[in-house]
């Protein structure tokens, strides 16, 4: 889900923000009722070495048995089991914490600053304090509410990706798990705990956000009304690219005058809906669209140089263009 | 990037969208995306990076998929575009 998906849902919340934003204890997250210390000390006291040791006893020396290998495959699983489980409640703490970081503002103002953009040091509890105790700390003004509900929509998209990163890795180990100890031994187990514990990473998160509303913006430009462009005649292109540079070549305030003149032979508005004064690249543009849009024949460019008093080029015709080197674009849904 | 967006009638072929870029990019700038709204195919143009016009000489050709055209020089974007009215994936290639 994206931060700008879930917007209708955080404006109805609103109210809600606006209401525990004034109570500094509140946390975001509820306390847990089963304890989780007893199933830290079980990890712990089953670790790696432990589960090795069992796996090797169960599996003593020669072909082993059926009974032998299922044996084997309970002390693996046991220990996936009680990692998995110990995991979880470390994650559990660090949303606990994260959440109230949020609410101490530190480091939702250091995200609000980079603008998503993957800061390494969010992660660091210390510069978040830092930031907290700073003068930049939230206050309860209006522009405070509105942060507010900015802090909970990256807080709850930041938590989204750091669950779905979780969850990619945690297919590892379910999978895993159903394989016989041959498949999946303790060593493989052993990495992808490893891969599940470091899953819910904050800078990856931030990276993933910043991508992902990059690919929104990207994707909006294919949302907006678009000029519809009319097909060219092969041998308009040299015309067209004379306009085009002509009109791109007419900067500065002084030269709004011309592009008025020109607009105003094309029969291109120079204000807009409400009257207001078409800006110089306004007016340029809305030249430029009319190439794209109507002139794509070779008499009809002649009229239009004509017309708009274009000059004829000083200079004889260019080389053809050496192509910019451009990486691969990836391919749009 | 300052983009531009245009949009290529849906029943456009892949010759008509060649001329439709081509014809462009030397009007906006580089093609940087190409894909669909649905209604008709949009192209992005990169505002910041203009080819000079040259006549008679297409230096943007589309092809279906991904293979690549003879003289293709880079690989510009590729997306789904419509082409004679359905949507197909294509790759928009410097020549």
């Amino acid at each position: 889900m994206t931060m700008r998906s879930r917007a209708p849902a955080m404006h109805g919340c609103f109210i809600a923000l606006f209401m525990l934003s004034a109570c500094a204890s509140f946390d975001a997250r509820p306390q847990p009722t089963i304890s989780e210390k007893p199933v830290l000390k079980q990890a712990k006291d089953y670790d790696y070495l432990k589960a090795q040791g069992d796996v090797s006893a169960a599996i003593r020396s020669g072909i082993p048995t059926a009974t032998q290998l299922a044996q084997a495959k309970l002390a693996r699983d046991k220990f996936i089991g009680l990692q998995i489980q110990a995991i979880d409640y470390r994650y559990q703490q660090f949303l606990r914490h994260l959440s109230r970081q949020f609410r101490g503002s530190g480091l939702a103002l250091d995200i609000l600053g980079f603008g998503l953009s993957g800061a390494a040091s969010v992660a660091g509890a210390g510069a978040a304090r830092g930031l907290a105790a700073s003068a930049t700390a939230v206050t309860g003004s209006r522009a405070a509410i509105s942060r507010d509900v900015f802090y909970e929509r990256t807080l709850s998209a930041l938590i989204d990706e750091m669950n779905a990163a979780r969850d990619q890795a945690k297919v590892a180990l379910l999978t895993g798990m159903k394989q016989p100890i041959s498949d999946y031994p303790l060593e493989i187990a052993l990495i992808d705990l490893r891969a599940y514990e470091g899953a819910p990473s904050l800078d990856t998160a931030l990276q993933k956000l910043s991508r992902s509303a990059s690919d929104d913006a990207r994707q909006a430009a294919f949302n907006v009304a678009a000029t519809r462009a009319c097909v060219p005649a092969p041998d308009s292109f040299v015309l067209r690219g004379q306009l085009a540079s002509h009109l791109r070549g007419l900067t500065g305030a002084a030269n709004l005058p011309k592009l008025q003149a020109i607009a105003a032979q094309a029969g291109v508005p120079v204000k807009d809906a409400a009257g207001v004064a078409l800006s110089e690249d306004e007016v340029r543009d809305a030249l430029l669209e009319q190439i794209t849009k109507s002139l794509c024949s070779k008499a009809d460019l002649q009229a239009a140089i004509t017309a708009w008093g274009i000059p004829a080029p000083a200079a004889p015709a260019v080389p053809p263009a050496v192509p910019p080197a451009v990486p691969p674009a990836a391919p749009v849904p | 990037m300052s983009i531009k967006a245009i949009s290529a009638d849906k029943s456009s072929s892949l010759d008509d969208l060649s001329l439709i870029i081509w014809g462009n990019e030397i009007v906006w700038g580089q093609c940087s995306r190409i894909g669909n709204d649905g209604e008709a195919t949009v192209i992005l143009l990169d505002r910041e990076h203009i080819p000079i016009a040259t006549d008679d000489v297409l230096h943007a050709r589309v092809v279906a998929g991904v293979a690549t055209p003879p003289g293709a020089l880079a690989l510009l974007c590729s997306g789904k575009a419509f082409v004679g009215g359905v949507v197909t994936e294509v790759s928009v290639y410097r020549v």
